[in-house]
């Protein structure tokens, strides 16, 4: 044993060590198993015992979507409130009408609101959101004040459902407040933001829209100007002109563009035309998909120039505009196909071609 | 001076096997506190989940070479997927089976015009097809050029800014797509995202979905589920933690098309493209000194079969272990590069020093201490501390992996299940690690004698299908 002797210390120490880290090792594996075994207990019992209270509360909320006066009152304990709360909400939720209106008496006579006032305050994450769910759905005022708090400065999923809870309470006093919260925080889902914009109503959200556009960032207006599709096309139109400028910032123009897309307006197609020799690609392949859209039959051979444009995407929502074109019969395509001389043209818009034919065997 | 170097040797070998020991346990630790983080904010969002429709586009790319046995029922389970905007691109990389076909026959595909933009150039492209049934779905039948080649040709038909690869041999769980493009929702610097990567085997699949989770027979699948955990559970979570994550399965992962096309699209001729991509976009966003993210979130599932011999086993580990060596040197310029923080300094360091060089020292201290302890030169305590540690350890890791799953997803329902893989991540420590050490020496060899890089071909049953068949998958997990 050289080594044994070159480090008596280090040696002299080692069974002790030894039996410390086998020991240590052998504990926290036994406690591993044991942390295991009792989490799948418990989540086993507990999804047993969740399973069989949906059921029980399903049927009693459908039972009671036409008359909110129930029978007989259901009995639950406190531990089983949480599961009964996640249950009607998500009745709430598809539900509309008069059976909307039972279910939230029930929900107030079934003290939901109660339960959800003191959760906001003092529950889990999850709890304190399921909270706001709840109180959005019984459109119960009494917490406005936490709630809009919430709304303004929480920037995670509560701050979301948080403004959720706000415009199910009341659209009209919610709109000022959370429109600009959804129109800045970008660190939420685009799709997130435009469903709750779109459940305040078009011609709530568009005053606020329209002012808070020119608040934004240049890091964000792209972002926010893909709303604008949500307002009435006349506002939108309105919106969009002050941002199809040809000296606009290209991302914005795309974004303005692509806004317009949506929303349609005629009236600015003039203004589109003169984008589409921009020298940023992702505008002329926005302003074409527009003029794609829009298009009467002079606009044609516009669409058929862009044919030689020399990115991919530019020609390809040319072709694409043309064959979708409605006036578009499938011989004024093939006589336009013998106009394009470029060779890059011809295959795109042949290929869209081919598309239109296969997914509609009807075109003529 | 020979008693100095036995003596550095040992402790060479103590402090490597401990320290690599200590980086996977605080790995583990990372992992426990943002994986419960996720999953309680998951579970809030799902309260919002519920109602949300509006999707980003996703273009999902299935390479596929001799898949005729499968390739129906993978598609199938794609056009299934809960989520609204995507396209499903499936590439034929010149199949030398019926997989062309296959498809032709079963998705009503007529011929179109090939008129997509080169943006990565490709082996050769002989058509393109649309179908008449699933307007979603594309094929491009294109010569043989490898897994990076027809990634590379899916993305130049890709219509969507965001592009998601999958295995032609795996299954998506419905809902796995929405998930998987959350981060690039909420994160405008988000690059590229990856999900998890579950063993089939054992399982049951019917027309593509997922019908039964369950165990293989045997032990060597079960010790492969025990490491995929480890690898997804706490490896990924941990390294995503930090922004220093080297590696997304290409089974299952997503990117912006852009920064793919713009850092060069995948690498052909390689046999990790699929890391090799990861560790690229690092160096190329650094380069650029763009603000980025690579990340992995652990609930987006996709199931894949795994080796069930050894042989197949053992040509897998051996090409993985070729491709590591491959992505880091090709991206050494990465390795304590001023400016890459994290990544430059401890990742790259890691991967190289534990990953790549790992089953070198690893053999080697087997070596040294059983030779050691049989000739005399290796005391018995060394040799039982350097077991602890190497072994005990390693134990320790396996089940806190079991732990991590108990405390997410325990996907392994019964408590049978529980029991089996407990066993299975106790004795994976005793003879399987080691045997997995010594092929991935042997890749290191390999790789570092620059032996031939194509693909192997390891066999598969399919045997969770409804029609077995036998395919072959040639993506690192």
């Amino acid at each position: 044993m050289e080594g044994t002797r070159v480090m008596p210390v280090f040696y002299n120490h080692v069974p002790a060590l030894i039996s410390i880290v086998a020991a240590a090792i052998g504990f926290f594996a036994l406690a591993i198993l044991g942390m295991i075994v009792y989490i799948r207990a418990r989540t086993e019992r507990q999804t047993r015992r969740e399973k069989a209270w949906m059921e029980r509360w399903y049927a009693y909320l459908a039972g009671n979507l036409v008359d909110a006066s129930p029978p007989r009152p259901l009995a639950f304990s406190r531990r089983q409130l949480p599961s009964f709360v996640m249950a009607w909400n998500r009745f709430m939720e598809d539900i509309t009408g008069e059976t909307e209106a039972n279910l939230i008496e029930l929900g107030y006579r079934m003290k939901l609101h109660i339960w959800a006032q003191k959760k906001l305050r003092s529950g889990s994450l999850f709890e304190r959101g399921l909270a706001m769910l709840t109180l959005g759905n019984l459109g119960d005022r009494s917490q406005w004040s936490e709630i809009s708090r919430i709304a303004q400065f929480d920037d995670s999923v509560l701050g979301y459902l948080a403004c959720r809870a706000l415009v199910r309470i009341d659209t009209h006093q919610a709109a000022p407040l959370v429109i600009p919260v959804l129109i800045h925080r970008s660190t939420w889902p685009a799709e997130w933001r435009a469903m709750l914009l779109k459940e305040i109503g078009a011609e709530a959200i568009e005053p606020f829209l329209s002012a808070e556009i020119e608040k934004v960032s240049a890091e964000i207006l792209p972002g926010v100007l893909d709303f604008i599709s949500l307002i009435p096309e006349s506002q939108a139109t309105a919106v969009i002109s002050r941002f199809l400028t040809p000296d606009q910032d290209p991302e914005v123009l795309a974004a303005a563009l692509r806004a317009l897309k949506r929303s349609g307006g005629q009236k600015l197609l003039p203004r589109v035309k003169e984008l589409l020799r921009h020298p940023y690609w992702p505008v002329r392949v926005q302003a074409v998909a527009v003029l794609g859209n829009l298009a009467q039959r002079d606009d044609v051979s516009l669409l058929l120039g862009m044919l030689s444009d020399e990115n991919w995407w530019v020609r390809f929502r040319a072709a694409e505009g043309l064959v979708k074109l409605p006036f578009m019969t499938r011989e004024a395509i093939e006589a336009l196909k013998q106009q394009v001389e470029d060779r890059y043209g011809r295959d795109i818009l042949e290929e869209c071609i081919r598309e239109r034919e296969a997914y509609d065997p009807a075109w003529q | 001076m020979a008693v100095k170097i036995i003596v550095a040797l040992q402790i060479f070998f103590l402090i490597y096997t401990l320290l690599l020991q200590v980086v996977y346990l605080g790995l583990i630790i990372l992992a426990l506190f943002t994986i419960r983080r996720y999953m309680e904010r998951t579970r809030l969002e799902d309260l919002i989940e519920i109602f949300s429709d509006f999707e980003l586009p996703v273009s999902v790319l299935v390479p596929a070479y001799n898949e005729e046995q499968i390739i129906v029922s993978t598609v199938r389970s794609l056009l299934n997927l809960k989520y609204s905007s995507y396209e499903i691109i499936v590439i034929n990389d010149g199949s030398s089976d019926t997989t062309i076909d296959k498809l032709i026959e079963n998705f009503s595909l007529v011929e179109v015009p090939e008129a997509y933009a080169r943006r990565l150039p490709t082996a050769k492209v002989r058509r393109v097809f649309i179908s008449r049934q699933y307007p979603r779905l594309r094929v491009i039948d294109k010569e043989n050029g490898g897994k990076a080649d027809a990634l590379n040709a899916g993305i130049n038909a890709s219509r969507f800014p965001l592009i998601c690869s999958v295995d032609a041999d795996s299954i998506l769980q419905s809902d796995s797509l929405k998930r998987v493009v959350k981060p690039f929702a909420v994160e405008p610097n988000a690059i590229g995202n990856g999900g998890t990567i579950r063993i089939i085997n054992g399982s049951q699949v019917e027309d593509g979905v997922l019908t039964r989770v369950g165990l293989p027979p045997g032990f060597l699948v079960k010790f492969e589920i025990i490491e995929y955990l480890r690898a997804f559970l706490f490896g990924r979570i941990g390294w995503s933690a930090l922004n220093a994550l080297m590696v997304l399965s290409g089974a299952f992962s997503v990117f912006k098309r852009q920064v793919v096309v713009d850092a060069g699209g995948y690498r052909t001729g390689t046999l990790g493209e699929d890391m090799e991509l990861v560790v690229r976009l690092h160096s190329f966003m650094r380069r650029q000194r763009k603000p980025y993210t690579i990340t992995f979130i652990p609930d987006p599932i996709c199931w894949t079969e795994a080796p069930s011999d050894l042989n197949s086993l053992k040509q897998q580990r051996v090409r993985w272990q070729k491709g590591l060596g491959e992505s880091l040197a090709l991206n050494r310029d990465l390795l304590f590069r001023r400016g890459t923080g994290i990544l430059g300094w401890f990742a790259f360091p890691f991967m190289l020093i534990f990953e790549l060089f790992g089953p070198l020292v690893e053999i080697a201290g087997y070596i040294f201490v059983i030779t050691g302890l049989i000739i005399g030169f290796v005391s018995w305590q060394v040799a039982a501390l350097f077991f602890l540690f190497a072994v005990g350890l390693g134990v320790l890791i396996s089940v806190s992996a079991l732990l991590l799953e108990e405390v997410s997803f325990h996907i392994y329902n019964r408590p049978a299940y529980l029991v089996r893989l407990f066993v299975a991540a106790v004795l994976e420590n005793f003879g399987y690690r080691q045997i997995i050490s010594l092929w991935r020496l042997k890749g290191l060899v390999e790789w570092l004698l620059g032996r031939d890089s194509r693909w192997g071909k390891p066999s598969r049953t399919a045997a969770w299908q409804k029609q077995s068949g036998i395919y072959d998958s040639t993506s690192q997990k």
